[in-house]
C-alpha cells in the first residue's frame, strides 16, 4: 500500500516539474518570457539606480516580475512597461527606504591589456569615489533619472515613457542633476 | 542666469564636461547570478505562487465542509421540526395518549392527532382530526389545529375540541383557552365555555361544568341537545364502527336530544330511534344498522 502511495507522490512530483499547476497558458508563459527579455536589464539597472545595491536590486527585479505575473490578465499590452517601474518604484518605496545608497560601478569592458586593466581600475575606483559623492548631492527623484540617461543611454522622451512623467518633467529633473554637479565642480577648484 | 553664473559654469564646464565623459563607459555592475538564472528562480516563484492558489482552493474544501455540517445541523433540526408522531383511535376504540411532559389526552374513536416528534423542543403543537379531550400540564404554549387552520390556543386547562366534518366545537373545563377560526377573532374561553362553529356559523354558549369536569364521551356516554341527526348517526357509526343506512327521512332535517352509551349497540339504536318514532334494524353480524320511518 505505501509503495502504492511512493509511486502516486513520484507520478505527482513529476507532474509538477513538468507542468507546473496553476491556470496559465503556453502563450502567457512566452509573453511573461518576452517581457522578461526585453526589460530584465533596465529594471535591474534602475532598481540599482535606486537602491544602489546590487542584492537588493536581484530582489526587487524578482518581485516585480512576479508581480506583473499574477497581474497578467489585467494587463494592457502598451502599458507594460511603466508598469513594471511603477511596481519596481513601489517595492523600493515600501520595503527599501531609508537606504544609504552606495554606487559601485563598472567600467564597460574594453579590450585592454593587464597593465592597462590595472591602472583602469585604478582610474575606476577614483572615478567611483568621485561619482558617490557627485551623485549623492543629487535628490533621489533626479538622481535615477539621470543615471538612466547617462549610464543606461535612454533618451529623455523613453525615461519619460517608462517613468509615466512628461518629457519636461524629465528635463527638469536632468537640469536640476546637472545644477547640483555644477555646483559641486565649482567647489571642488 | 546672471551672467556672474554664466561665467562661473563657464569656468567648471571643463571639469564637469570631463567628468560627463568619464562616466560614458560606465555601466552597472553584472548580477551575481545570470539572467538565465534570474528566469529559472522566477518560474520557480510562479509556481510556488501558483499552488498557493491550488492550496487557496483547497481551502474551498474547508468551505465545502463547513457547508456540509451546516446543512446536517439544518437537516437534523428541521427533522425534529417536521417529523411528527401521529396517534390514531380506530372506530370502536377510545384511546389514551400521554405526552413526556403529563400531558392527558383522550382520544374519540375515529380520530388522530399528530405532534412533533421532539416537542418539548419545537413546542406544543397538535393537529386534531375528529375529536380529543386535553388535560394539559402548565408549561410552553400548547395549540390544537385542525385541517381547516381553526386553533385552540392553551393556556394551562382541560379542554375539549370536537372537529368532526364541519363541526368544529371547544368546550373549556378547566382554566382558559383561546380559540381561533379563519371567520372569528380570538375567542377566549373561561371553564364552562364552549365555542361551536357549525357550517360556519359560530357561537359561544355556557354549559353546566360544576357537575361535570370533563366531556361525557370520556365516561362512554354521548350526550345531544338539539344536534342534527345526522350528527348523532355520525357518531353512532364511530363509536359502535358499523354503517348505518337511511332510509324514508333526512337525518340533516330531524333534530335529536338525548344520550346513548357506547357499551351496546341495540341498546343505544334503541334510545335514539324510539324518542323519534324510527324503526332500526341491526344486521346478524353487527356491522350494519337500517333505520327507516
Amino acid at each position: 500500500m505505501s509503495f502504492l502511495f511512493f509511486f502516486l507522490r513520484l507520478y505527482i512530483n513529476q507532474n509538477r516539474m513538468t507542468l507546473p499547476p496553476g491556470k496559465y497558458t503556453p502563450e502567457e508563459v512566452a509573453w511573461f518570457r518576452h517581457i522578461f527579455d526585453t526589460y530584465y536589464e533596465s529594471i535591474r539597472s534602475f532598481a540599482y539606480f535606486k537602491t544602489g545595491n546590487l542584492d537588493f536590486a536581484d530582489d526587487i527585479v524578482q518581485e516585480t516580475f512576479l508581480k506583473i505575473w499574477s497581474m497578467r490578465g489585467s494587463i494592457r499590452e502598451e502599458t507594460v512597461k511603466a508598469l513594471l517601474y511603477t511596481i519596481a518604484g513601489n517595492i523600493i518605496k515600501n520595503h527599501y527606504k531609508h537606504l544609504k545608497v552606495e554606487y559601485s560601478f563598472q567600467k564597460e569592458n574594453s579590450m585592454e591589456s593587464p597593465s592597462e586593466s590595472a591602472d583602469a581600475e585604478v582610474r575606476m575606483s577614483e572615478l567611483n569615489a568621485q561619482l558617490q559623492q557627485a551623485l549623492a548631492e543629487i535628490p533621489p527623484g533626479s538622481r535615477e533619472v539621470f543615471l538612466m540617461n547617462r549610464i543606461e543611454g535612454l533618451s529623455y522622451a523613453e525615461i519619460a515613457e517608462r517613468l509615466n512623467l512628461s518629457v519636461k518633467a524629465i528635463e527638469k529633473r536632468m537640469s536640476e542633476a546637472l545644477r547640483v554637479l555644477r555646483e559641486r565642480f565649482k567647489y571642488k577648484i | 542666469m546672471t551672467s556672474d553664473n554664466q561665467n562661473s559654469d563657464d569656468l567648471n564646464n571643463k571639469e564637469l564636461e570631463q567628468f560627463l565623459s568619464e562616466m560614458k563607459g560606465v555601466k552597472v555592475p553584472p548580477s551575481s547570478r545570470s539572467k538565465e538564472d534570474a528566469w529559472r528562480l522566477l518560474m520557480q516563484s510562479v509556481v510556488e505562487e501558483e499552488s498557493k492558489v491550488v492550496s487557496m482552493s483547497n481551502s474551498r474544501v474547508w468551505y465545502a465542509i463547513a457547508a456540509s455540517v451546516v446543512i446536517f445541523i439544518v437537516a437534523g433540526w428541521s427533522y425534529a421540526w417536521f417529523s411528527t408522531t401521529e396517534k390514531y383511535a380506530p372506530k370502536g376504540y377510545v384511546s389514551d395518549v400521554v405526552l413526556p411532559d403529563g400531558t392527558q389526552i383522550k382520544l374519540n374513536a375515529d380520530s388522530k392527532i399528530s405532534y412533533p416528534k421532539f416537542f418539548n423542543l419545537v413546542g406544543r403543537k397538535f393537529t386534531l382530526e375528529g375529536e380529543a379531550f386535553f388535560r394539559v400540564m402548565p408549561g410552553e404554549k400548547f395549540t390544537v389545529k385542525d385541517s381547516q387552520n381553526r386553533t385552540v390556543e392553551v393556556l394551562g386547562t382541560e379542554f375539549n375540541v370536537n372537529t368532526r366534518g364541519t363541526v368544529f366545537k371547544v368546550a373549556c373545563y378547566q382554566g382558559s383557552v383561546k380559540v381561533h377560526t379563519p371567520e372569528t377573532d380570538n375567542v377566549k374561553l373561561t371553564s364552562g365555555l364552549k365555542f361551536e362553529s357549525v357550517d360556519g356559523v359560530s357561537a359561544v354558549n355556557s354549559f353546566q361544568s360544576d357537575s361535570i369536569s370533563s366531556p361525557s364521551w370520556i365516561n362512554g356516554e354521548f350526550y345531544f341537545e338539539g344536534a342534527k341527526l345526522s350528527e348523532v348517526i355520525a357518531e353512532l357509526e364511530v363509536q359502535f364502527n358499523v354503517t348505518i343506512v337511511v332510509e324514508g327521512f333526512n337525518p340533516e332535517e330531524r333534530i335529536y336530544s338525548g344520550f346513548f352509551r357506547n357499551n351496546n349497540l341495540e341498546n343505544a339504536i334503541e334510545l335514539v330511534t324510539l324518542p323519534m318514532g324510527l324503526n332500526y334494524e341491526i344486521t346478524p353480524d353487527s356491522s350494519k344498522v337500517i333505520i327507516s320511518k
